[in-house]
């Protein structure tokens, strides 16, 4: 129950800050679309270094003169990759890469584990979901890399819920008996 | 620090598009869907072109409640850049490097 509590907590508190975000980045200047390619679009701009801000906003600007769903999307996304890769890097895209690759590294280390230990299909079940959180906290955490006064709680509330999962998964509850492991399978 | 690369087939595909009328100046969308290229790969052309003289920018007011739309066009050394460009790649080795602005 504990931990469903926290699982279901998670992606509501990603959600909260994700809102607060964007929220408070709505430019002051002249009224723009403010539908998913513009919001995608105004993030990765965002991580653009102050010396590259002008052509995010010429990126903006130039998407909101684009119509069709399909043709915005596509330059949004086409927009959002050139300027996560656009040099020089602000302090905030080399936070995003950072923060990729660590989290990459994480699965890649997961992934190993529960091949190696040979898993069934509810153990998959739990690696997908545990790889689902792991992209939302990678996102979440390139939203509030950048919001220094929101960064520090978001950090701490992270180790929170991290400990109390680590908690709750090493004390079994009562009756249930340790998993075995599945070495020596053929 | 620039590196003295020589220009992509994109890079060119997009001096010669802005070369062909270079008096006036060109939206991003436009340039798109001239020289089919994806947004992703255009916008880093025109950063570098800029970062190297070869294009200038200016903004255009937005309309009503639209925002400034960014526009572009050629410099006086980009121009001269796409004249000599076919006369260059032809005489010179293919993977000869190409001149700064």
């Amino acid at each position: 129950m504990a931990k469903t509590f926290v699982f279901l907590m998670c992606p509501v508190g990603i959600w909260v800050a994700l809102l607060r975000r964007y929220a408070k980045a709505v430019p002051a200047g002249p009224a723009v679309r403010d539908d998913g390619p513009a919001r995608l679009l105004r993030w990765a701009t965002g991580l653009l270094s102050a010396e590259r801000a002008e052509w995010g906003q010429a990126m903006l600007g130039e998407l909101d003169y684009i119509e069709g769903r399909g043709r915005r999307w596509r330059f949004a996304l086409g927009c959002g990759g050139a300027a996560l890769l656009l040099p020089p890097w602000g302090r905030a895209a080399a936070a995003v890469w950072a923060i990729t690759a660590v989290a990459a590294g994480a699965a890649g280390v997961c992934g190993s584990v529960i091949v190696r230990h040979g898993l069934g299909a509810s153990d998959w079940v739990y690696a997908l979901i545990a790889l689902a959180f792991l992209v939302g906290f990678t996102l979440a955490a390139s939203v509030l890399l950048r919001r220094p006064g929101v960064a520090v709680p978001g950090l701490l509330g992270g180790l929170l819920i991290t400990l109390a999962w680590l908690a709750l998964r090493g004390s079994p509850s009562p009756g249930s008996s340790p998993r075995q492991p599945r070495h020596g399978r053929r | 620090m620039q590196r003295n690369r020589p220009p992509s087939a994109q890079a060119i595909s997009v001096l010669r598009a802005l070369a062909a009328d270079p008096a006036r100046w060109r939206y991003g969308y436009e340039l798109v869907t001239e020289v089919h290229l994806k947004s992703g790969s255009l916008y880093p052309i025109l950063v570098r072109l800029a970062d190297r003289g070869l294009l200038e920018t200016s903004w255009e007011p937005g309309r009503g409640s639209r925002p400034p739309r960014h526009l572009y066009r050629l410099t006086l050394a980009g121009r001269e850049q796409v004249a000599a460009l076919p006369a260059a790649r032809a005489a010179t080795h293919p993977r000869s490097r190409w001149s700064e602005a």
